[in-house]
């Protein structure tokens, strides 16, 4: 997993998400977020943090993935 | 683009005019405008022309100017003119104003190297008196076909397998091989052939044949950057430099031409994209093509009619019907020269012949934007797989299946079946083919239908391994898609889609295809794209639809993908098709001895029962499989 500037990562997240507002459908939201932030920052999420609380419409993706970045 | 062929014995005995003028008879569907022929001691070369360039004086062969190089050529150089200006700059003479007397001089000037420096769809031969050497060479990605036959003493070679065989010496033969990969990779990948001693010239490469020595090289390959590629660039950057380089290929493609160009427009974003570019380049009212199905299951008239509203071109459509694709089929398959696994060519055939009545030469289309720019399902699927490996026992993972293909909850029946195919291959994240897997399994099922004794011997194949092997040293560190678009670029790209379904069904109606999207330069930028620009999230071709969001109506930018597909069993079974009958007859059966007579037997009389409705995808593989397999058997490989 590369470290990248909160502002790439933000960025990033960004264009994914106005793909999804484009795409107009909130269904499957949880699992495609969790394939995208995997996917694309090199994170591992388990089982228990795919819920909407943490990936859903309006959580804060940013966090998360700098979260990961950082280590426990 | 037209037909070449020739030969060239390497013993030194005189090329035989007969022979170079029977193979070129049976290219005249390629080019049905003119033909030419070179004989020169041993070598002899063939030409079918469909004029397209310089009308009046590019006929061929054609040679350089002290006659020493001679080239038979088929196809389009799009960047002719600077390559021209450049050679003159040389000290290069030209005597006509097509874009074949470039490469002739060209290849004097820089060799193979030349090759790289062509934006273009071609195969050629070049003929070099002084050493005494054939060299053959063609396309990055396998647009313009050539095969060719080699025994150590002579050289064969055409743009159709067919016209090889008038040479007495090249053997008429099915090879189970070639059968082998059709039945994992939907077609056989080049130099692999259908038929025992005849090899395909794989794209990107050529190979030189002299008095003493073969020797082959590849001038291009696609290749992807690893996963970890810093790119720093925004979609908005990204964007813009996609509508850039596509304008510039559509250009190319739509204003060199000395004929009237046309384009298709399936309803799709990508012929959409194109047929939308095109209209910066003429003040005319584009002439435009599409196939409609009276199979509503498969049609996409609506979306087509919209985009002729939004563009307002001047649009013939025609309509196909079960009963066309059945009688259309054993021409099709003649075409084709490879078993067929559905019937998709069966309409591309009869939309050429369409293209052709209607007074056109060229078309242009919106094929290879799926494949460079992430546009398949595969693609999905390869990333949704490498999701899914990373935790494997993971239930919630699984789920993710669902938005991928919604339709699977509203199917609960067809729900268990695709959950096999997608999950019964081990999901191990290092497999090189980790996307691709499934779909070759689902192919192998078709080796039910063979004989024992075929079985056998095609299970003696490794294929899958073999076309591994051959990956770039570095594909294990490239990210998954690049690694599904790789393999997806060297089977199906080259091996069906611009040969089967491309150049064989444009080229059977004499009309040339011409694919902005498959520009090298095009084809290098997307290779080096990150890969969520290409899928994002589980959306295809994001980038493509980011960048002409503009315009695109919007129910065509956020329709779901659909496949280019046509009807199946349907199409043979929905009422009785006399040529379906007699071929899958017991007697028949038996005597083709490739194919198990109960097998058939069962599944046909499913067919039947049913009229080829609500057929299992493997089961209508295996239909059309089979018998486009027999009519091969039959009307290519038996003696006429």
């Amino acid at each position: 997993m590369k470290k990248l500037p909160k502002k790439v990562v933000k960025r990033r997240i960004d264009e994914f998400l106005a793909m999804r507002r484009r795409r107009d459908t909130t269904s499957g939201t949880v699992l495609e977020t969790a394939l995208f932030l995997e996917d694309v920052f090199g994170i591992e999420l388990d089982d228990t943090e795919l819920n909407v609380e943490k990936l859903g419409e309006g959580a804060d993706l940013t966090g998360v993935v700098l979260e990961k970045m950082e280590g426990p | 683009m037209c037909g070449i062929c020739g030969t060239y014995r390497i013993n030194g005995a005189p090329a035989e005019r007969k022979t170079i003028e029977a193979m070129s008879a049976t290219l005249k569907h390629r080019g049905p405008d003119e033909r030419g022929l070179h004989l020169e001691g041993p070598v002899g070369l063939g030409h079918a022309r469909l004029s397209v360039l310089d009308l009046k004086t590019g006929a061929q062969p054609i040679s350089n100017e002290d006659k020493r190089l001679w080239i038979t050529f088929n196809g389009e150089v799009f960047n002719y003119i600077e390559l021209r200006n450049v050679l003159k700059q040389r000290g290069h003479r030209f005597r006509t104003e097509s874009d074949t007397e470039v490469i002739v001089h060209g290849y004097e000037e820089f060799g193979t190297d030349f090759f790289a420096m062509l934006n273009g769809q071609w195969a050629a031969a070049i003929w070099d008196g002084r050493r005494q050497e054939l060299l053959l060479c063609r396309d990055r990605v396998g647009v313009c076909p050539l095969y060719y036959a080699y025994d150590g003493t002579k050289v064969v070679f055409a743009s159709e397998v067919r016209a090889l065989w008038c040479e007495p010496s090249v053997p008429r033969e099915l090879d189970l091989r070639g059968l082998a990969e059709t039945l994992t990779f939907w077609t056989t990948v080049a130099p692999q052939t259908m038929y025992k001693g005849v090899c395909e010239l794989p794209p990107g490469h050529w190979i030189c044949f002299g008095p003493t020595t073969v020797t082959e090289g590849t001038y291009w390959r696609l290749c992807f950057p690893p996963n970890d590629y810093d790119d720093a660039g925004t979609a908005d950057e990204y964007a813009a430099e996609l509508r850039e380089i596509l304008l510039e290929a559509t250009r190319l493609r739509f204003t060199r031409s000395d004929v009237p160009v046309a384009a298709y427009l399936s309803g799709g974003i990508d012929s959409s994209v194109t047929a939308a570019l095109i209209q910066n380049f003429t003040n005319s009212e584009l002439k435009t093509f599409s196939l409609r199905f009276g199979d509503e299951e498969f049609d996409e008239g609506g979306f087509q009619e919209q985009m002729v509203r939004r563009l307002g071109t001047d649009h013939t459509s025609i309509t196909v019907n079960h009963r066309d694709i059945a009688e259309a089929f054993p021409l099709v398959v003649r075409h084709a020269e490879k078993p067929l696994l559905r019937t998709a060519a069966a309409p591309m055939f009869l939309l050429s012949k369409l293209v052709q009545d209607s007074g056109f030469k060229v078309v242009v289309t919106g094929e290879g934007s799926d494949e460079m720019l992430g546009g398949y399902d595969i693609f999905r699927e390869a990333v949704v797989r490498a999701f899914i490996a990373r935790h494997p026992h993971s239930g919630r993972r699984k789920e993710i299946i669902q938005s991928l293909y919604p339709w699977l909850q509203r199917n609960p029946t067809a729900a268990p079946a695709f959950a096999r195919r997608f999950f019964s291959q081990a999901l191990d994240g290092k497999d090189l083919a980790l996307s691709h897997r499934p779909r070759w399994q689902s192919a192998v099922a078709i080796s039910r239908m063979l004989n024992e004794d075929v079985r056998h011997e095609i299970e003696k194949y490794d294929v899958a391994e073999e076309f591994l092997d051959r990956m770039p040293s570095d594909a294990r560190s490239w990210h998954p898609l690049s690694r599904a678009q790789w393999i997806e670029a060297g089977t199906l790209l080259s091996g069906y889609l611009l040969s089967s379904q491309g150049d064989r069904m444009l080229m059977a109606h004499g009309v040339e295809g011409r694919f902005p999207f498959l520009d090298p330069q095009l084809i290098d930028k997307a290779a080096m794209l990150p890969p969520r620009y290409k899928v994002m999230g589980l959306d295809e071709k994001f980038l493509l639809k980011h960048a002409f969001k503009d315009l695109l109506p919007p129910e065509i930018l956020r329709r779901p993908k659909q496949p280019y597909r046509a009807p199946d069993a349907a199409s043979f079974f929905s009422s009785p098709v006399d040529w379906v009958d007699d071929i899958t007859s017991e007697e028949a059966l038996k005597s083709s001895g490739l194919f198990n007579p109960q097998a058939v037997a069962h599944l046909t009389a499913k067919c039947r029962r049913r009229k080829g409705q609500g057929m299992s995808n493997s089961d209508n593989m295996a239909v059309t499989a089979v018998l486009s397999t027999l009519l091969l058997q039959r009307h290519m490989v038996e003696p006429e």
